[in-house]
């Protein structure tokens, strides 16, 4: 995906990093929902919900590496918008490499905005298939810090 | 399962190199084949590229040498030659990703943006748009998939 200015930072806060509760995919797409739904930019979180619901159901977004990137470009979003949650046991994904799923990156965006959206998951898989990356956004103390690690700080 | 990207390149171009190779005796320098095909080399590479994916030839050292599936589509008319570009492709990760999914669908059928979206999740580090469009273009070719330009939507050919 060529470069471009994705500041990941003006999506997330450290509000919606969290260490989740959830112990299926099910439950974790909730709960990340509800997180998310915390934004103002969201308005609508169950056409959000189901609008990821949409797109795990063509392929799951569990990447392999214990990572997830539910994402969803839907009406529902008024602008990009990122939760984070980590499950330190690992969660059923149907991720790609059958593996548990301990990072999810859930990300929002509004629906006209094609591109960016590309340029938004394209710029997370990358950060996350970092072996040292994702090491960092595991050992992380605490969930707020995950702001500053994935936006490269 | 690693998915390799597919190379922007006219399979039309790929069977170009084989026939030049195979009137050289099935095995040529790469750079000079250059010269034969009157390309530039930076584009030879990835005909080349795209030829080895489909298992057509072999790159040992800086020769380019046909290899017998490729000698095997030469002999063939432009159905057999579909026929075993089909099965090449079915054999290419990225591709089989994009079929398997199109064969979930309740009616084998998905929409562009949504194989651009599968894409750039597993293939970051790549132009989403560009590899759909050279995956439809081999696709086509190889009567695996086809592309409906007026309703946007990808779809797994009839036989598949």
């Amino acid at each position: 995906m060529p470069a471009a200015v994705v500041d990941l930072q003006r999506m997330m806060a450290p509000e919606r990093c969290v260490d989740l509760l959830a112990s299926t995919k099910m439950e974790a797409l909730r709960e990340l929902v509800e997180v998310l739904a915390t934004a103002r930019e969201v308005s609508d979180k169950e056409a959000l919900l189901n609008a990821l619901l949409g797109r795990e159901r063509i392929m799951s977004t569990g990447i392999g590496l214990g990572i997830a990137v539910p994402h969803a470009r839907t009406p529902a979003v008024r602008d990009f918008v990122i939760a984070v949650g980590r499950s330190r046991a690992g969660l059923p994904f149907d991720a790609i490499d059958d593996q548990p799923v301990h990072v999810l990156v859930l990300i929002g965006g509004p629906e006209t905005e094609k591109e960016q959206f590309l340029r938004v998951i394209s710029r997370v898989v990358l950060f996350l298939k970092r072996p040292e990356n994702l090491r960092k956004v595991l050992d992380a103390p605490a969930p707020s810090d995950l702001v500053r690690i994935l936006s490269g700080g | 399962m690693e998915f390799i990207p597919i190379p922007r390149v006219a399979l039309g171009k790929v069977i170009g190199l084989l026939e030049v190779l195979d009137d050289l005796g099935g095995r040529e320098n790469g750079f000079r084949l250059a010269v034969s095909l009157q390309i530039e080399f930076g584009e030879l590479i990835l005909v080349i590229k795209a030829a080895e994916m489909l298992d057509l030839v072999q790159t040992p050292g800086t020769e380019v040498v046909l290899t017998g599936r490729g000698k095997e589509l030469l002999l063939q008319d432009i159905n057999g030659r579909k026929k075993i570009v089909k099965r090449q492709l079915l054999r290419l990760p990225t591709f089989r990703l994009i079929v398997d999914i199109l064969k979930a669908q309740p009616e084998r059928k998905m929409p562009y943006d949504t194989i651009v979206d599968v894409l750039v999740t597993h293939l970051p580090e790549e132009d989403p748009g560009r590899l759909a469009r050279a995956i439809i273009d081999w696709g086509r070719f190889g009567e695996l998939v086809g592309y409906n330009s007026r309703t946007g939507t990808v779809y797994l050919d009839q036989e598949e």
